[in-house]
């Protein structure tokens, strides 16, 4: 073994990424070199030095700071891809619509491209599922959470990349605006509750994924609608 | 191993599932941290961890899961650390702009005259020694952010050794 190498394994050794063939070769090499032996000592002992060095300490406030900027981020991406007012509005003409379609085309990440805002792959559709909420008969108990269970669902499309965004929907404070007038929004039956996006190759598998919504053992309706990209 | 696995969680980002970066953030943002404060600055550290994981939200759609989410996670914070070390050198002219902890060590003249010493190792070099020495990783992992061999993580490792110990000797012993 030559010196270059046996400086190689020192490396190595710091790593600790030695094997056993190495570790004798190397050990071999120091008994009988001594300016490796000097090396070795010198790379050791500086090894041991920067190990002591004490870390950038980070304060609390600095790494609240960060995470809550990072959540805002989060939140503004999510935000940020609202579809067009018509979509709803030719829905059914009684709520204004927010949306989230997030892409995911697969470009070199040091070359970012604009988003183009959708992101069905070749074969695939974006479908709309608007979630339209089931009457609530006067007197019956107001109906039980069901956000957990909701999220679970969009879990299981995002784990077999069907999820493309959603949403659940405020009661209040919403607006009717048209050229004419603008007036707070009042929920009513039939009231959109929330909406999911999806990706599907059919129209039969976006159905199928609507089907296993929560939404519909809760009585409500589902209006599954495909995305015209504009 | 952490559960789920960050390769998983990741893969949830880029597919829509933006909250899970939340997870990914509690997972590694001390370590980012602590790479940003060795090559960049202490000082700038908290803003380029920010920068960093901003970053991963911007491009998580080039994520394609064939290596490790750390790897993959602290070459971006490399970029971000030498685009910042860049535009402090554009603005100040000088060699190196890595201004170490002073609070840190000065209790320790050794530790102190270290700190120095780093100080004046060029950037590439306190990379390799930052990667191997406080984020414990094995070569494979330092070559995947390097972007290199595991073989030339060990040359460039023994190099940087090498040149940090002779500037801390001319430091110590400053006749020529």
């Amino acid at each position: 073994m030559n010196c270059e190498r046996a400086r190689e394994l020192l490396a190595a050794e710091l790593l600790n990424q030695l094997g056993p063939d190495e570790r004798r070769d190397l050990d071999a090499h120091l008994a009988s070199c001594e300016s490796c032996r000097g090396e070795a000592q010198a790379d050791r002992a500086l090894w041991a030095r920067l190990g002591e060095l004490p870390a950038a300490g980070w304060s609390q406030a600095g790494r609240n700071g960060a995470q809550v900027a990072l959540q805002q981020a989060i939140h503004a991406q999510a935000s940020a891809r609202r579809l067009p007012p018509w979509m709803a509005a030719a829905a059914l003409a009684a709520a204004f619509l927010g949306g989230l379609s997030v892409p995911r085309s697969s470009l070199p990440w040091e070359q970012p491209q604009p988003d183009t805002g959708t992101a069905a792959r070749p074969g695939e559709q974006e479908y709309m599922l608007v979630l339209l909420e089931a009457e609530t008969l006067p007197g019956a108990p107001a109906p039980p959470p069901r956000v957990a269970e909701y999220s679970g669902w969009a879990r299981s499309l995002a784990q077999r990349d069907r999820f493309a965004g959603g949403e659940k929907l405020r009661d209040e404070g919403g607006f009717v605006l048209t050229a004419a007038a603008q007036q707070d929004y009042t929920p009513a039956a039939g009231r959109i509750s929330g909406y999911f996006m999806i990706y599907a190759r059919t129209a039969d598998e976006a159905l199928a994924l609507a089907r296993e919504s929560p939404h519909l053992k809760y009585g409500g309706t589902i209006l599954v609608l495909p995305v015209d990209p504009i | 191993l952490a559960h789920p696995p960050d390769e998983v969680l990741m893969r949830r980002v880029r597919d829509g599932d933006l909250a899970q970066l939340e997870t990914l953030w509690l997972r590694h943002a001390p370590a980012v941290h602590r790479y940003c404060a060795r090559i960049a600055s202490t000082e700038a550290a908290d803003d380029l961890v920010q920068d960093v994981f901003l970053r991963v939200l911007r491009y998580r759609a080039t994520w394609r899961g064939d290596g490790s989410f750390l790897g993959w996670l602290l070459r971006i914070a490399r970029n971000t650390c030498h685009d910042h070390i860049e535009s402090r050198r554009r603005e100040e002219n000088a060699m190196s702009i890595w201004r170490p902890d002073e609070t840190a060590a000065e209790a320790d003249p050794r530790l102190h005259l270290l700190q120095q010493a780093l100080a004046r190792l060029p950037e590439d070099r306190r990379e390799v020694i930052t990667l191997a020495r406080w984020h414990d990783l094995p070569a494979e992992r330092i070559a995947e952010v390097l972007g290199c061999s595991p073989g030339a993580v060990r040359v460039r490792l023994h190099r940087a050794l090498r040149e940090l110990r002779d500037i801390l000797h001319a430091m110590e012993d400053p006749t020529p």
